[in-house]
């Protein structure tokens, strides 16, 4: 664990400010824009509600952001045989996984959870997130490169609230629904088996 | 010791490297042979870094598909990761890569970086070193935990003539304990390190031998026995 720790250390200096990204996101543009929506005069709303609403565009495409720089390093970069030879890749991408969800989860502590929807909302981030990210683990190490994947996931962000089933099941739900926790099961099995395919082909160019 | 046993490589339908069979002892060898003959393909190969190989290769008695294989020094043909990190940072990720103790680690890094000449410049940024600079660092990091195998993919390339007299030197004396494998297109490098000479050709080892041996092939073609001239031969042949 510490060698991933250090590793992770090292990795995040190399981003620099980009390492930034997420946090400008969580923490200025969902604030700004939910802030924004409440003082409309139209959308009367509540705050979580919109921020809710909101999330589930901006949070998994935030989330894959540091993923995305790592692998950058990992797939185009010149003497990447040397980091394969190493191996970790999906170790250090699972501690990058941990560490956004820990990044974002003050946030939620804004709101009050009366009846246990803000909880549900940080699960359902977690469980769309450990999907979204171990998708574009493997198809940037299937395709090599790190743009293909990163216009795919910012089409899936932009298109998947309005059209995918599974996340519209999973909107406003609560946290003991059903349909919920089956969804959740399907995207977990479904994430896992892409970590895992991932994982077997990052040590190999 | 590396051990070749049947090593085939296929990109698709094209085979790359059609069964390869030969032993490597201790010392430095020279891996010449045209562009797209498959040298850093067999590097590679060496290095577990391709899944799909058929054959064996065994370094020292071990199978590389069971072997560690960051116990390989390999520095690939292109080098140049991490630009905002600096040159001993960038050692400090490679330790890391190769499971180095931190008790030792500062140790190997500063050994390394004064083999290369590079104990100046050990705080400045990776993007900020010329390209020999560049090439140094790779050669620093390949040599990092003293490993048992070396492959250096184009070594010497970018190198100012200063510079690659000195990765000579260094070359010489890893080639007394550690088997050295080094693809390059440069024959005086080769002639002037390398203990011995594999030449490859469309996939295949067409020779393998002494720098003695090949000029002596130049003389068979009368041509002048020079190493130049008889690894042009054995390609030609």
């Amino acid at each position: 664990m510490k060698i991933i720790v250090e590793r992770l250390f090292l990795q995040i200096k190399e981003m620099k400010l980009l390492f930034l990204i997420p946090f400008l996101g969580y923490y200025v543009v969902l604030p700004v824009c939910t802030y924004g929506y409440v003082m409309n005069p139209i959308g009367k709303a509540d705050p979580f509600t919109i921020f809710a609403d909101l999330g589930y565009n901006f949070i998994p495409v935030f989330s894959t952001w540091w993923i995305f720089l790592f692998l950058r390093e990992v797939c185009e970069n010149n003497g990447r045989e040397v980091l394969l030879l190493g191996g970790g890749t999906t170790e250090v991408n699972l501690c990058l996984f941990v560490l956004n969800m820990l990044s974002m989860l003050p946030i939620f502590f804004v709101f009050k959870d009366t009846d246990g929807s803000v909880m549900s909302f940080y699960l359902q981030m977690l469980v769309i997130t450990f999907f979204l990210d171990g998708g574009v683990y493997l198809l940037c190490i299937e395709m090599k490169n790190i743009t293909l994947p990163f216009l795919i996931t910012l089409i899936y962000c932009v298109f998947s609230t309005s059209s995918n089933e599974f996340l519209d099941v999973m909107k406003y739900s609560v946290l003991n629904n059903i349909d919920w926790m089956q969804n959740a099961i399907v995207f977990i099995v479904v994430g896992s088996l892409f970590w895992f395919l991932a994982n077997r082909r990052s040590k190999h160019l | 010791m590396i051990e070749l046993q049947n090593v085939s490589k296929k990109f698709g339908k094209k085979k790359v490297l059609s069964n390869l069979n030969c032993q490597l002892e201790k010392g430095v060898y020279g891996l010449l042979g045209p562009n797209g003959t498959g040298k850093t393909t067999l590097m590679r190969c060496i290095t577990n870094l391709y899944q799909d190989w058929s054959g064996d290769i065994r370094i020292e008695g071990k199978s590389i598909r069971k072997r560690n294989s960051q116990t390989i020094g390999y520095l690939p043909q292109n080098f140049g990761m991490f630009h905002e990190l600096s040159v001993e940072e960038t050692l400090q990720y490679m330790c890391n890569l190769k499971r180095i103790s931190k008790k030792y680690r500062k140790d190997e890094i500063e050994r390394c970086l004064q083999l290369v000449y590079l104990e100046s410049e050990k705080r400045t940024q990776i993007k900020k070193l010329s390209g020999g600079m560049l090439r140094r660092v790779g050669i620093a990091q390949s040599l990092l935990g003293n490993p048992d195998i070396l492959l250096f993919d184009e070594p010497t390339a970018g190198l100012d003539p200063e510079e690659r007299v000195h990765f000579k030197e260094i070359l010489l004396q890893l080639g007394k304990r550690e088997t050295v494998l080094i693809s390059t297109h440069i024959i005086e490098d080769v002639e002037a390190t390398c203990s011995s000479i594999i030449i490859m050709k469309n996939g295949t080892i067409q020779t393998i031998g002494t720098c003695e041996e090949i000029k002596e092939a130049a003389g068979k073609s009368k041509l002048k026995p020079t190493l130049e001239d008889g690894y042009l031969a054995i390609i030609r042949s």
